[in-house]
């Protein structure tokens, strides 16, 4: 119970400024939206209280912005729109969150209670409509039901498992006088205690490290639940001791630096050739804060079946979801791998020639992709994005769309620093982009952003570009830009029989017209020193800048990719390595050097 | 893997959108719905009985995942047999 309702609800005014008072204490400093008849009352406040309304340009991208702005800060972002379609366009920003494990509150406005139901204007049921995709929900009734629920869906947004909340604030109640006569509960009447961890089970966390110190082949499978816990030294520490080769998922590229020597990248559909390679040839994987997704082992059985998988998750419902483990660890991520630390005993020196076939992959597969490059008409992805890399700092934020431009940075952009990538995985909302580097570079003023959007992406919510200038926030956007749907293209010209349908885009809007619009320099450079140089340029100067890249569609396929339902071992691979297996052979041997380039 | 008739009792906070965001999670789940009871107290709390059939791991996924709702406030998941059979002992 709160014997006290201070600041304006102790001046006898609304409901609203009560509530913007409980944001207030919360640390909420700002709030991303847009206004309607339905959530004006509480804008007021919130302005009333000094908290900053950031202005979208359209509710999905202020969703997206919270999302990105909560994963850099680790503290929820705040979003806010009016009832119906204000509050109907934050859906898919809302799901997007779900889907990823991102901490942020949604306020919606909402028709008077006297008129529910009744069809009113602008009237939905937004409890319904985002019921399954949300970690909580509630519409307030009463105003004495607004403080507590607006901490609870606060705090419900970070603690465990982080997800998206939503609160349903109605009109009437928003502009009731607030009294807080026998003062308030601090929450709803919610069950917290179950996001808070067990602490790892001994005997798990033993059969865990005899499984290990026993495996010839341990792979750490490393997902997102990683850099929420702050683990990732506990997992170089263990790859370390075990020698064990370190893959990732596509969130999870966010949690470990990607210049580890053991640190393969990520496995998966559209993951790196050494990565497939270390986690298909696994006997026991080590999987920690991922939930399994059949993005990232391509399909459930029987291959993985067949290995001894130890799962550490912090939420119980997602062991066992996908896969069986012979382990199963409730835990913090962190605790776990620190009680299976201790509980390692001095592992025998493993035979290293795994590691040495991985890294012949490894080497393989980019003197492939340089090959490859230097055949391509225009602009070959992966080497503009190793352009960028040698000029943005290793903290830059990393941002990217949904496509196969987002593929390519799975692939070739080295996240150095964790924490530092943000994208849309679990969802692959287009359009994610855009709004998402100014909500994140809201989070970190400091630090560069660089946003690698797709041109059908871009175009999803460009219309949020007014924010650059409006805010002064220069991120640098890199369009790779190939007129098409590519990633959808991609499919059709492999299990369509290359029939093109509904991808290929005309030449209309020219971006950089669009870059002018809204004041930003835009360039199209003609080589990669070119994009070298305005990278450099707008990262140094703190200035935004719109860089559009050539990409041939005829040529922009990424492989290595794993076609769904298949294995990963039978991943298509890029031109010139036909030969390489990617099944393990306990006999082999590294080559000869000469050999190799003969190959 | 083992399948057969399961129980599951929820315990649960909010009236009617507690049924609703229940009933979202079910709906999700690979079983075959039997019945589905629910009881209102004046505090909106609510008691749900959901019989299901199917397999044991797609009963056990649904319990978990309902378990982790926040105005769930407990699940028990048991066979509709273990339940006959305390029955007939009493
Ligand atoms: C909102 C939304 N609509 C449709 C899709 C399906 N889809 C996935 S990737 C893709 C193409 C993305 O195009 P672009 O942003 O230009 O990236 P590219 O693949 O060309 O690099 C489409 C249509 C999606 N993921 N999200
Ligand atoms: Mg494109």
């Amino acid at each position: 119970m709160l014997g006290r309702c201070g600041g304006a609800a102790e001046n006898g005014t609304r409901v609203v400024d009560h509530a913007a008072r409980v944001l207030r204490e919360l640390g909420v400093n700002k709030v991303f939206g847009i206004t309607g008849g339905s959530i004006m009352g509480f804008f007021d406040a919130l302005a009333l209280e000094d908290i900053e309304i950031v202005m979208f340009r359209h509710e999905q991208g202020a969703a997206h912005a919270a999302d990105a702005y909560g994963r850099i800060t680790r503290r929820p972002g705040v979003v806010m729109a009016t009832s119906g379609p204000g509050a109907t366009n934050l859906v898919t920003g809302i799901a997007n969150a779900y889907f990823d494990s991102s901490p942020m509150m949604a306020v919606t406005g909402q028709v008077p209670t006297t008129v529910f139901g009744r069809d009113a204007f602008q009237e939905t049921d937004i409890v319904g409509v985002t019921a399954p995709i949300t970690k909580f929900n509630y519409q307030i009734r009463r105003p004495s039901e607004t403080g507590p629920a607006i901490r609870a869906a606060y705090r419900l947004a970070y603690e465990g498992r982080p997800g998206p909340t939503l609160v349903d604030f109605p009109r009437d109640v928003q502009l009731a006088p607030y009294s807080c006569e026998g003062g308030e509960q601090a929450y709803l009447p919610l069950d917290f205690s179950k996001y808070r961890p067990p602490k790892p089970d001994p005997v798990a966390i033993r059969k865990a490290a005899r499984l290990l110190a026993v495996a010839s082949r341990p792979v750490i499978l490393v997902g997102n639940g990683v850099y929420w816990s702050q683990a990732w030294g506990e997992v170089l520490q263990l790859a370390e001791l075990l020698q064990a080769p370190v893959v990732t998922t596509l969130p999870g590229k966010n949690a470990v630096p990607a210049n580890h020597p053991l640190v393969m990248g990520p496995a998966g559909m559209h993951g790196r050739l050494e990565a497939d390679a270390a986690l298909a040839n696994a006997d026991v994987v080590l999987a920690v804060g991922t939930r399994f997704s059949d993005r990232t082992v391509g399909r459930f059985g029987p291959e993985l079946g067949e290995k001894k998988i130890i799962h550490i998750d912090i939420d119980p419902s997602e062991l066992g979801k996908n896969v069986k483990p012979a382990v199963a660890i409730r835990a913090d991520a962190r605790a776990a791998l620190r009680a299976l630390l201790r509980a390692l005993p001095a592992v025998p020196r493993r035979d290293t020639r795994f590691l040495e076939w991985l890294n012949y992959i490894r080497r393989r597969y980019e003197e492939a992709m340089e090959a490859w490059a230097r055949r391509l008409r225009k602009f070959a992805p992966w080497k503009v994005l190793r352009a960028l890399r040698e000029v943005a700092p290793p903290d830059t934020i990393t941002v990217t769309g949904v496509g196969s431009h987002q593929m390519w940075a799975e692939q070739h952009w080295d996240v150095l620093v964790p924490g530092t990538w943000v994208t849309s995985a679990g969802l692959g909302t287009m359009g994610f982009s855009v709004p998402a580097a100014l909500g994140a570079k809201i989070a970190a003023p400091e630090r560069p952003v660089l946003c690698l959007d797709g041109d059908g992406s871009f175009q999803m919510t460009m219309n949020n570009l007014a924010l650059v200038r409006d805010y002064n926030l220069p991120v640098t956007f890199v369009i790779f830009d190939n007129r098409a749907l590519m990633l959808v293209k991609h499919w059709q010209i492999y299990l369509y029989d290359r029939r093109i349908v509904a991808t290929e885009y005309s030449s209309r809007p020219d971006f950089a017209k669009i870059a002018e619009a809204y004041d930003i320099e835009a360039v199209r450079p003609s080589s990669l020193n070119e994009v070298r140089k305005w990278a450099d340029w707008s990262i140094r100067n703190n200035e935004p800048i719109v860089i559009i890249i050539d990409i041939d569609n005829e040529e922009d396929l990424v492989l290595p990719w794993v076609k769904p339902g298949e294995w990963l071992t039978q991943a298509v691979k890029p031109p010139g390595l036909e030969d390489l297996d990617l099944v393990y052979r306990e006999d082999w041997r590294p080559p000869i050097e000469a050999e190799v380039r003969a190959s | 893997m083992s399948s057969g008739s399961y129980v599951l009792e929820i315990e649960a906070w909010n009236g009617m959108d507690a049924v609703m965001r229940i009933t979202n999670m079910a709906r999700r789940a690979k079983l075959a719905f039997n019945e589905m009871r629910v009881v209102f107290n004046g505090e909106r709390l609510i008691h749900v009985e959901l019989r299901v059939e199917g397999e044991e791991f797609e009963a056990r996924w649904l319990a978990a995942k309902l378990d982790r709702m926040p105005e769930v406030y407990s699940v028990t998941m048991r066979r509709e047999e273990d339940i006959l059979e305390e029955k007939l002992v009493a």
